[in-house]
């Protein structure tokens, strides 16, 4: 892999998830990541189409199936209600909102 | 979060203006809806939106002027680069492009698109190939692979019977007239970031005067494939890609990316 | 104030007479026996700041006057007969979108490859379609190159003020025929009335979608009718025609095109000789003088139509003109242009009744 080609956004994605959940611990990236901005997103639930690719790309995972038909007869995506308080919640990545056909994720950052 | 001091929150990822707030026709998973926002995207970022001028296929895209907030016009099936062809040559002060699939670009409207190509129209050309006829119902396209089930192929294309799949971006790339052709796919997150640089690039050449320039997407169609969108975007990665496989196919341009 | 005479080729006549009617706009693929007008133009356009472009087909010239005429010029491509089948997507859109336009057919002989004599049945292409749907296309049949200098000045009149594709219909005689020609006075594209629906990037207002699928049943229904009050009023003003010496004529040919002019020698021949003979020739073909034809055909006893085909025109005379009057036909398919003395042969015989040349048409 030629590290020059990789975008900034691939890098850092690449050094994170090469470190495993202790380590990260340890080393106080994880740290890094509870200080991270807080980000939250918004999914239109109506315009959702239910194709999920935002759940398989959230890297963290807050992104699940709403039990509740939409209007058009999808379960939409939404962001997890019970996001846990450790800090693995949303970090803005906006990757979620990149792939949705539909341009039914608004992605909010902490200022 | 409970104990936390209320946050501010700036909007970091919305609707590019030039896209409108319409309930789009697509499937769940088109690359259709995903190109369609890059498209916007650039356009917004390049400050074209009142100037530009767009010709959208026949193929799901028929009705991108519902989607589009800028000025469109429909085109015969195949003909679109010949319309662009007019308009730019009338006005060309005005960002003018074509958004095309497969059949339109490659089947019905090689001529056009050879022709256009080969004068180095200034014009930029979005390429949808999602290896399929999808809004006739899923059949044979010139892309489509071999061994590729379509309604027109039953038991998969076979190359004595139907031809190989073409590779009309190489072809053009014969032409002088061509500046910049680039095949790239929106079958994932790096995908769709590389796939935006690109649009974004064969738009400059149109600004900067150069020549022709086109963008060959792999687009996923889950519908047509009979897959999930996640299974979509799988083909695409890991079987489209050895018929098409993604780069530069042609760069003359001198740009540094 | 009016230009010089000048003495030129039709096919010419026609390039010049666009480019001075405001037409800043060609495209067109070569083809026997209109080859001259690209080529005129080829030089002439850029003269004036407009663009030309031999296109790669006949389909793709079309396609690029739809948007460059999209796009706000006065645009026209040009052909002969097999290429304008080709053209005839092209020209639904154009009817569809609303979109002027002016298409120039140079007939030749057909069908199929047919050949490069002036024949003259593409009638039934110009006036039935020849594309899909429902539509009309203005169609001007000028007899000779002066009234083509004019008919070009009118087509695009028409386009502009109905939102139409318009046809000029000349054929292969008229095209390489020199003559005398005083063209109008030039129009400046700067001068003509703005077009509110064109084309020209969104900056202040909303941005604008030109297009022909309306797949709602109920408003693709009322689209067509509002195309057909169009095709109505197009009718009511437009409708052109001349008529020489059939005041109490007793004999009427029915002529349009060089087939007229040809018509009008023998009638010359044959003056004295018997019977009064008029000239009625329709110079709209589409549309077609019906009222005028059958008001005309109540005062005489027989129409002689004569056309460069096996019969197209025909079905119009009859239809216009009933059991009012006997009709007799003499059609001329394949590109050979009779003499007037033959003409003047049909003629007699319709007069005599014989049906040595020509038939009598049993309605």
């Amino acid at each position: 892999m030629n590290l020059k080609t990789l975008d900034k956004s691939t890098w850092r994605g690449y050094f994170t998830a090469s470190l495993n959940y202790e380590q990260r611990q340890k080393n106080g990236s994880f740290q890094m990541a509870q200080n991270k901005k807080k980000g939250k997103i918004i999914v239109d639930r109506e315009r959702c189409k239910g194709c999920y690719l935002c759940i398989e790309v959230c890297p963290f995972h807050i992104i699940e199936v709403d039990q509740e038909l939409n209007r058009k007869g999808y379960h939409p995506a939404r962001p997890k209600e019970d996001i846990s308080e450790d800090g693995k919640g949303c970090t803005a990545c906006t990757m979620c909102a990149l792939v949705c056909p539909e341009v039914a994720i608004e992605v909010y950052r902490a200022k | 979060m409970s104990g936390e001091p209320a946050l501010k929150y700036e909007k970091v990822f919305g609707r590019p203006e030039s896209l409108k707030d319409n309930y789009t026709h697509y499937c769940p998973g088109c690359g259709h809806s995903i190109a369609h926002r890059l498209v916007a995207e650039c356009i917004d970022e390049l400050g074209l939106r009142e100037k530009t001028i767009g010709v959208p296929p026949v193929g799901c895209a028929v009705l991108a002027y519902n989607y589009f907030n800028f000025d469109m016009i429909e085109a015969p099936h195949g003909r679109p680069l010949a319309l662009a062809t007019g308009i730019k040559r009338t006005v060309p002060d005005k960002f003018v492009f074509t958004y095309q699939g497969d059949g339109d670009l490659a089947a019905i409207g090689t001529a056009e698109t050879i022709h256009a190509a080969n004068r180095g129209e200034r014009i930029s050309t979005v390429f949808i190939n999602n290896a399929i006829y999808g809004m006739t119902g899923g059949q044979m396209a010139p892309t489509t692979l071999l061994g590729q089930e379509a309604t027109t192929t039953p038991g998969g294309r076979d190359a004595r019977y139907h031809g190989q799949p073409i590779d009309i971006s190489r072809m053009l790339a014969v032409c002088d007239g061509v500046v910049y052709i680039e095949r790239c796919s929106l079958s994932g997150v790096k995908q769709i970031r590389s796939a935006k640089r690109a649009i974004k690039k064969a738009f400059r050449c149109q600004l900067d005067d150069l020549g022709f320039a086109l963008v060959e997407l792999l687009s996923p169609c889950p519908t047509n494939w009979k897959m999930s969108p996640k299974q979509a975007w799988e083909w695409v990665n890991k079987v489209m890609v050895n018929t098409y496989p993604l780069g530069v196919i042609k760069d003359t341009t001198g740009y540094e990316d | 104030m009016p230009s010089e005479k000048v003495l030129m080729r039709g096919n010419h006549v026609l390039g010049e007479a666009a480019v001075l009617a405001g037409c800043r706009f060609y495209a067109g693929y070569p083809i026997t026996p209109q080859n001259e007008l690209p080529e005129y133009l080829s030089g002439r356009l850029p003269q004036v700041g407009g663009t030309f472009i031999q296109g790669e087909s006949e389909i793709a010239s079309i396609n690029m006057i739809i948007g460059a005429t999209a796009a706000g010029a006065r645009a026209m491509t040009s052909s002969s007969s097999p290429g304008i089948s080709l053209k005839q997507e092209g020209i639904s859109y154009l009817a569809g979108m609303e979109l002027p336009a002016v298409i120039a057919n140079t007939m030749r002989g057909g069908p199929g490859l047919g050949n490069i004599a002036p024949s003259a049945a593409d009638y039934f292409q110009a006036t039935r379609g020849g594309g899909h749907g429902d539509y009309r296309t203005p169609v001007l049949a000028p007899s000779g190159c002066q009234e083509l200098a004019e008919v070009t000045f009118l087509a695009f009149d028409i386009a502009d003020k109905y939102r139409t594709p318009v046809m000029i219909l000349g054929d292969g005689m008229m095209g390489q025929t020199m003559e005398p020609v005083v063209f109008p006075d030039p129009i400046d594209p700067k001068d003509l009335p703005r077009r509110d629906y064109i084309l020209d990037g969104c900056k202040g207002r909303e941005p604008r979608a030109i297009y022909s699928m309306i797949l709602d049943i109920n408003l693709m229904y009322q689209h067509n009718l509002k195309l057909l009050e169009k095709y109505e009023q197009i009718t009511a003003n437009e409708t052109r025609w001349d008529t020489v010496g059939t005041d109490g004529a007793e004999i009427v040919v029915v002529a349009y095109g060089t087939a007229a002019r040809i018509a009008e020698s023998a009638i010359e021949e044959l003056a004295g000789r018997g019977p009064k003979i008029g000239l009625f020739r329709p110079i709209t073909l589409w549309p077609f003088p019906t009222k005028q034809l059958r008001s005309l055909s109540e005062n005489v006893s027989k129409i002689a139509v004569f056309e460069f085909s096996a019969g197209q025109m025909l079905e119009d005379v009859i239809m216009s003109v009933g059991d009012r009057a006997e009709i007799y036909f003499y059609g001329v398919p394949g590109g050979i242009v009779p003499t007037p003395a033959e003409v003047a042969g049909f003629l007699s015989s319709v007069n005599s009744g014989d049906g040595k040349v020509g038939r009598r048409i049993e309605v």
